[in-house]
């Protein structure tokens, strides 16, 4: 848990005919990394073919992703907690689809192309129609496009130009006037032209037309339009957008596992008769290789620890609980293979951390249901995807368990008992807590340091860590001393006496780190923003909560229900911002102050081949 | 409510607003560029604009501090003090606000040649936002001081406390200055990401140091209340 999987490597030698059987079955295992092989056999050479398709096939995903991209995309609120539809196929039918992967491209592009086509066809109609219109309307008073009538109303709908509107209304006799509607709106597509409704009176129909003839009316040919209209109904009907969608997208999933396994081709050395195959595998994984090649491979298999020289690739290992915080070591890089990985401590710190700042037991539960549902769509399109809201779900229980705590449910405005201290109304207290949290994290960061520095076997980095902590807690006593917590000179003297010797260990490692011990100071400053979040977060809550209260307090079901509404939306937004906050600024905390302690991100990340959909 | 108490409130959401206000414009102008281009990485872009809005929160909600308690200002020195925490997280949300948007503008550039780097320039964006956290920190030690937090009864302070508080809201202020610096280089250690990656842990360094100046103001304005009663 505390350090990455351990790690072994594997040299496999199979006969040519085996290859692919044993790529794609060790690839649904998703347990074995192929390498580059280090030192080639003589008579064993690389496929240049495997190459050349490779590069093909990366030419068909390109094709793919540009027709996606012209295709409409799903809304943002769908991508987050809309399930996924997931799109898998048989050994069979993803066979048959990479066979017919260029005429599923063509023809899709062929769609595109109409699908362009119908685009222009739909502007440059509405755009010879806008012309015509103009035109009509230089010569004429009023141009219409439908008269509809009834046994009592008639309709008529047309364009005026803007400067008519009022002469519109004059012309028309009083006498009908009173028994007319006239609407007029302006019109998306025409500059200073209006469109314009008259309903009036079947008996009123042969006045009005007889007014509008003598100033001048010319018809838009109905015709005309519906024709133009058909030729746009013809292409729609030909292309079904979301099976042209769902085609490409099985498609390029295709082609993305044919090239994972190219790509291990790729690595792989042979001759006319046999393969060799170089990899890392974790230990726990070895029985599994080896029960898979025992049933019917011809093989001869070597297995070995990792040279002291060599640097295996990383797979963190920690248990279900706190996988998820991987998601956070990984963001910073991951450590080296004979490093400490720093995932559980910080699973513990980001908790309490995050807990904190967000701590509200009604944003909370607000919180872990957008995880939820985050983890229902999100989680079920991608392992990152999964990862974060189960991260997202972790930490909302910490906010909901340091609300319980801090006694803290929407703002303090709902009165729960206080288990430790409320932040709100004991800031003093809580800044202690957070310098005290700070000096327990940098504490816990240059120990690990120390450890780290002692497996790697460099003494004197090691010393350098232990003499950041004899300053750290040698300063820390003289300062108990100064303010009287610890009394008698003897702690002055301890305290001083420890603190100069981290002084000059530290000068005598580096004169940099003279520099370096101002920073210190400011890293424990630093853990004080964990008050100033709390209190903006109770401060803005406590606000909004008060502004939906007095609806609630009214009573009544509108009140209750307008109240109910503004509370969700507000809080709804203190959850997206001030969680966020709170998100950012542990992760600041831990990047900068507790990582730059110990961590150097030096290993490369263990990619097993695998064939997810 | 009296004029010093009025120019409090102004100086926590005016300042911050109009930090808050270039952030936003700096981020939301290369967000509408990117998303041109790349439709699926709005949420993404959001993050970055929303970060800018962070300062005119942090001014909203000492403003409602002051005026939910105004009626109980009643002296010149209580003013006086609320001035300083107006300031305080006034002026430091509007540097504050500027580095967000300088470097939520490179971000926003380099998550859309490379969506991966959304983590690490992040952290480069929220780096910034710290100084206004300071302000906030010292404007709600003053509010605490003189009695307007927490339900307590309005402390009586002394003319030298007032000033005193003045005095450790302007150190805040002067050194929250660093925000803005805190956003370039933030930003130029933003594209040097884009160049190699590697260079995150070492850039951070050289941003922090600028960030460290901001701390020790915040150092130094607590020691300052602590020294005239406000804690």
């Amino acid at each position: 848990m505390f350090k990455p999987a351990r790690m072994k490597k594997v040299k496999l030698l199979l006969p040519v005919e085996q290859e692919d059987r044993f790529l794609k079955e060790v690839s649904k295992l998703g347990i074995l990394q192929v390498t580059a092989v280090e030192r080639r056999p003589s008579n064993f050479s690389t496929d240049i073919n495997v190459i050349i398709e490779k590069n093909n096939l990366l030419n068909l995903v390109k094709r793919c992703d540009a027709i996606l991209n012209k295709l409409p995309k799903e809304g943002i609120i769908t991508q987050l907690i809309g399930k996924s539809s997931r799109i898998e196929c048989s050994d069979e039918e993803e066979a048959e689809i990479y066979a017919n992967a260029q005429s599923i491209l063509n023809n899709a592009e062929d769609k595109l192309n109409k699908l362009e086509k119908l685009r222009m066809l739909k502007l440059s109609t509405r755009k010879q129609i806008s012309l015509k219109i103009s035109s009509l309307l230089k010569e004429n008073f009023i141009v219409l496009k439908r008269i509809n009538k009834t046994d009592y109303l008639v309709i008529l709908e047309g364009w005026i130009k803007k400067s008519d509107a009022n002469k519109l209304i004059v012309i028309i006799p009083e006498s009908v006037r009173k028994e007319c509607l006239v609407l007029l709106e302006d019109s998306t597509d025409l500059k200073n032209i209006l469109k314009v409704k008259i309903a009036t009176l079947i008996q009123n129909y042969s006045i009005i037309d007889e007014i509008l003839r003598s100033y001048g009316i010319a018809s838009l040919s109905e015709e005309e339009e519906k024709v133009e209209a058909k030729k746009v109904e013809d292409i729609e009907e030909i292309i079904d957008v979301d099976l042209l969608k769902q085609q490409v997208t099985l498609l390029r999933r295709v082609l993305l596992r044919k090239i994972e396994i190219l790509k291990a081709k790729e690595n792989i050395v042979r001759t006319s008769f046999s393969i060799y195959i170089e990899g890392w595998i974790r230990e726990k994984d070895l029985e599994k290789l080896v029960s898979m090649l025992k049933k019917g491979y011809t093989y001869e298999l070597s297995v070995n620890d990792p040279e002291k020289w060599e640097e295996p690739p990383v797979a963190l290992e920690n248990p279900p609980i706190i996988r998820s915080f991987e998601i956070i070591t990984s963001m910073f890089g991951v450590p080296g293979y004979r490093q400490l990985d720093p995932t559980p401590f910080l699973s513990v710190t980001y908790m309490m951390f995050f807990g904190l700042m967000f701590a509200d037991v009604f944003d909370g539960i607000l919180l872990l249901i957008f995880s939820l549902l985050l983890y229902r769509g999100l989680g079920s399109r991608s392992h990152n995807g999964k990862m974060l809201s189960e991260l997202l779900i972790m930490i909302s229980i910490s906010s909901i368990i340091f609300g319980f705590l801090t006694g803290e449910f929407m703002g303090g405005v709902v009165k729960l008992p206080v288990l430790w201290f409320n932040g709100f109304e004991d800031p003093m207290y809580f800044l202690q807590i957070a310098i005290l949290l700070g000096v327990v994290q940098l504490t816990l960061g240059l120990a690990i340091g120390f450890l780290n520095e002692l497996m790697a076997k460099r003494l004197r980095n090691a010393l350098e860590k232990l003499a950041w902590l004899m300053l750290l807690y040698g300063s820390i006593i003289v300062l108990l001393n100064y303010l009287q917590y610890l009394s008698g000179d003897f702690y002055l003297y301890f305290g001083s006496a420890t603190a100069v010797s981290g002084l000059i260990l530290l000068m005598i490692a580096n004169l940099r780190n003279l520099i370096e011990v101002t920073r210190l100071v400011s890293n424990i400053v630093s853990y004080t923003r964990i008050v100033a979040i709390n209190i903006s977060h109770v401060g803005i809550s406590r606000a909004f909560t008060l502004l939906a209260s007095p609806m609630i307090y009214a009573g009544g079901f509108f009140g209750i229900l307008t109240g109910g509404i503004i509370l969700l939306i507000t809080h709804a937004f203190i959850v997206f911002i001030e969680s966020f906050i709170a998100f950012a600024h542990s992760l600041r905390l831990h990047f900068v102050e507790f990582f730059s302690k110990f961590f150097e991100p030096m290993g490369n990340v263990f990619k097993p081949l695998s064939l997810s959909w | 409510m009296d004029v010093l108490t009025l120019i409090s409130v102004l100086s926590a959401i005016g300042f911050s607003g109009v930090g808050s206000m270039l952030g936003i414009a700096m981020t939301a102008s290369v967000s509408s560029r990117m998303i041109a281009e790349k439709p699926e990485r709005f949420g993404l872009a959001l993050v970055f604009t929303v970060l800018a809005e962070t300062p005119v929160i942090y001014g909203l909600l000492v403003s409602l501090f002051i005026i939910m308690n105004a009626s109980s200002v009643n002296d010149f020195n209580t003013s006086i003090s609320l001035l300083g925490s107006g300031l305080s997280v006034g002026l430091t949300g509007l540097f504050s606000g500027l580095g967000i948007g300088i470097a939520g503008s490179a971000a926003i550039g380099a998550i859309s040649e490379r969506e991966d780097l959304f983590g690490k320039s992040l952290i480069f964006t929220v780096l910034p936002e710290s100084i206004v956290i300071y302000g906030l920190l010292v404007s709600i030690v003053i509010i605490r001081g003189v009695g307007l937090l927490g339900g307590a009864i309005p402390h009586h302070i002394d003319s030298a406390s007032a000033y005193t508080s003045l005095l450790s809201s302007v150190i805040i202020c002067v050194t929250g200055g660093s925000g803005y610096y805190l956003g370039k280089t933030g930003a130029k250690a933003i594209s040097s990401l884009l160049k190699d990656e590697d260079s995150f842990g070492k850039s951070i360094v050289f941003v922090v140091l600028i960030e460290s100046i901001a701390i020790y103001g915040l150092l130094v304005s607590i020691l300052l209340l602590r020294g005239a009663g406000m804690i």
